[in-house]
């Protein structure tokens, strides 16, 4: 524990060094405002930013990124609680308590509100990274193939059922993920596959043209359907002053212990594979509907800062707690880790447990850069608010030349090569006709990446047992996650077939 | 529902292809040695062909019973066209972005697309269009050095 805080110092040192203090503002700043912009959200504003990490040193570039991400995870309140429309979707019970607020004329103490809620949140879950992460990658160490390749099959699993209001829709998404990453070269033999003789195939889908294409292009082609957000902004008339933006002393104290309540049950959601920010926000809403000593007042027209936090403390905390597995297993927690990991790899770094062990100067200089990082993000976040504001008001018509442009230009900065940017396009048309069907396009992505763990282990674990599944039965941590694989599976089937059961009864 | 069972077919057709190759060419595993390239590409795509043929088989039951007929009033052609017509720009401007560069592709690209698609007065999309491609000339050229395409016309 105490050679962790150790680490953690040196970690903290490193991450004040110019270059990486001005990567973690940059990212942060930048983070913020993509993450305020309505609709963009923290997969497609992290992947139109990734090209701007190239040729960055791999620390820089990863705390620029890290930045990005909770820079986001700021900013996704500030159109909730402005326009009622959520930056991205956890903040949606963020923009049920916060709209009110802001019609009320408290729009400057809801920011407030939801940026200290954030910080607290954020922090927490940084706290735990540095306890936590180390742990579990050395209980990450003990598994071998066959574990590993179970986990993933769970992770596999698990995040088709989260992600989406249709299971089947899904699993199918899961499943076409994995397909997608199986094209090029396999990994085990080292011959080449399903390249149908093209030989622009032969290197695979690169994953950042791909998750640019499915978050930020087809975003282009949602926005120049939807007026909304411009008629909400223009009717905005409010003005923002600094000094309408901060909490008395009294409601501040009484926030703080509901801010630290939201974070450590976010940080625990954020854990589980694919469940993310927006199940955090929304179960632990539910519960201080429940428990809050102001309770009366959440969900009514008033609004209340205590729903606000619980939105905000809990997204944030499951946003740096995906980090956790990300970094200890390799396994990412949500899809916008899953581009971190794209980020990661492309620097030839990769996540596991022995990422603590072989490069502890990188580890800890991230961690590092998260405490200092949203420390920024709640300074900049309170002084950019009147900003923000003006910032909003940018049409979606305007926006979605500009978005189309760093499509292309950041699907071609990738490899540069043009290959790339049809790759983007068709997964813009793809991911637009998902959406529109209600496809999600989310657990694509995530299996996209963890296919490849997935197969490898797989293969190794049977070439070890001689091709004999039953060893993924024998051992148990194994058996435990194969059980909860087929329980993820069958639960909806035996719902369902329970639920016949009870209407024909009645 | 109509596009819900296209795009099942779609699907179905994938795996099936993916099923082929990881059978008939991959191989799933040699016995008692090892798995082979087809194994986890077959199994997965087995996955997508029973979910897929779920997915149509619900929208097909969806159609007959008559329900959604108010999503088919809904569609109009103009809508239509304001999701297609951003991927027809963008066709041509990869071609653009391809011959003539970075510069030409940044700044052509976004003032037709305000001025055609947006909608926006010429001065307005001259403006953000300049400053549009000042920002990626700087930032990924200058800055970040990338190599842009530009076989006819670069700058």
């Amino acid at each position: 524990m105490f050679s962790n805080f150790q680490l953690l110092f040196q970690g903290l040192a490193s991450a004040a060094t110019p270059i990486n203090l001005l990567s973690c503002l940059l990212g942060g700043v930048l983070g913020l405002f993509v993450g305020a912009m309505p609709g963009i959200g923290s997969v497609s504003g992290c992947s139109l930013l990734l090209p701007i990490t190239y040729r960055m040193n791999p620390s820089a570039a990863i705390i620029m990124l890290a930045g990005i991400y909770y820079g986001n995870m700021y900013g996704g309140a500030y159109s909730a609680i402005l326009l009622n429309i959520p930056g991205d979707s956890p903040a949606v019970c963020t923009a049920l308590e916060g709209y009110p607020l802001s019609k009320r004329g408290k729009a400057g103490k809801a920011l407030f509100t939801a940026n200290f809620a954030s910080f607290i949140g954020g922090t927490m879950g940084v706290f735990f990274l540095t306890l936590g992460g180390p742990l579990l990658a050395k209980i990450g160490l003990k598994f071998g193939p066959v574990e590993t390749a179970a986990l993933v099959l769970f992770a596999l699993t698990s995040i088709g059922w989260m992600l989406g209001d249709s299971p089947t829709k899904g699993l199918i998404a899961t499943g076409l993920g994995v397909i997608l990453s199986t094209i090029g070269v396999d990994q085990s033999s080292g011959s080449f596959r399903y390249t149908f003789g093209s030989w622009k195939l032969l290197a695979g889908i690169n994953f950042v043209p791909l998750v640019i294409g499915m978050f930020g292009f087809s975003q282009v082609m949602l926005m120049m359907r939807d007026e909304g957000v411009m008629e909400k902004a223009a009717a905005y008339k409010g003005r923002l002053r600094y000094k309408d933006c901060f909490l008395s002393f009294k409601e501040t104290v009484r926030l703080i212990p509901q801010a630290m309540r939201d974070a450590i049950l976010g940080q625990f959601i954020g854990f589980l594979p694919g469940a993310g920010g927006t199940s955090a926000s929304l179960i632990s809403y539910m519960m201080e509907r429940k428990v809050n000593r102001n309770k009366a007042l959440m969900g009514t027209d008033e609004g209340s800062y205590e729903g606000v936090v619980s939105a905000e403390a809990a997204n944030n905390a499951a946003a740096v707690g995906a980090f956790v597995p990300l970094l200890s297993l390799g396994i990412p927690g949500s899809s916008t880790t899953a581009v971190l990991l794209g980020g990661l790899m492309a620097w030839g770094l990769t996540p596991g447990p022995l990422l603590f062990q072989d490069q502890p100067d990188f580890v800890w200089s991230l961690i590092g850069s998260m405490y200092i990082g949203n420390l920024l993000c709640l300074l900049f976040g309170i002084l950019a608010i009147p900003f923000i504001l003006n910032l909003l008001k940018i049409p979606n018509k305007i926006m979605a030349p500009i978005i189309a442009v760093v499509c292309v230009v950041g699907a071609y900065a990738t490899n540069n090569n043009m290959f790339d940017v049809w790759v983007m396009l068709v997964a813009g048309v793809a991911g637009y006709v998902f959406n529109k069907h209600k496809v999600p396009a989310a657990p694509l992505v995530l299996a996209f990446v963890l296919a490849p763990i997935f197969e490898v282990k797989a293969r190794q674990a049977l070439e070890i047992s001689r091709c004999n599944f039953s060893v993924f039965l024998t051992h148990p941590i194994s058996c435990v996650f194969i059980v909860l694989t087929v329980a993820m599976l069958l639960t909806p089937v035996v719902m369902k077939v329970l639920k016949k059961g009870t209407g024909k009864g009645k | 529902m109509i596009v819900e069972i296209i795009l099942g077919a779609i699907f179905i057709v994938l795996s099936l292809v993916w099923m082929y190759v990881g059978i008939f060419q991959l191989g799933i595993w040699v016995p008692g040695v090892k798995a082979s390239a087809g194994l986890v590409p077959t199994v997965f795509a087995a996955l997508v062909l029973v979910f897929s043929v779920f997915m149509v088989l619900s929208a097909v039951k969806k159609l007959i019973s008559g329900e959604k007929k108010e999503e088919k009033k809904a569609i109009s052609l103009p809508k239509v066209l304001e999701s297609i017509l951003p991927v027809v720009f963008g066709i041509v401007g990869i071609f653009v972005f391809e011959y003539f560069g970075v510069v030409v592709f940044t700044f052509t690209l976004s003032f037709l697309w305000l001025l055609l698609l947006s909608r926006k007065k010429w001065t307005f999309a001259l403006l953000v269009a300049v400053i549009l491609t000042l920002f990626i000339y700087l930032v990924f050229e200058l800055w970040l050095k990338i190599p842009f395409p530009g076989r006819i016309f670069k700058l």
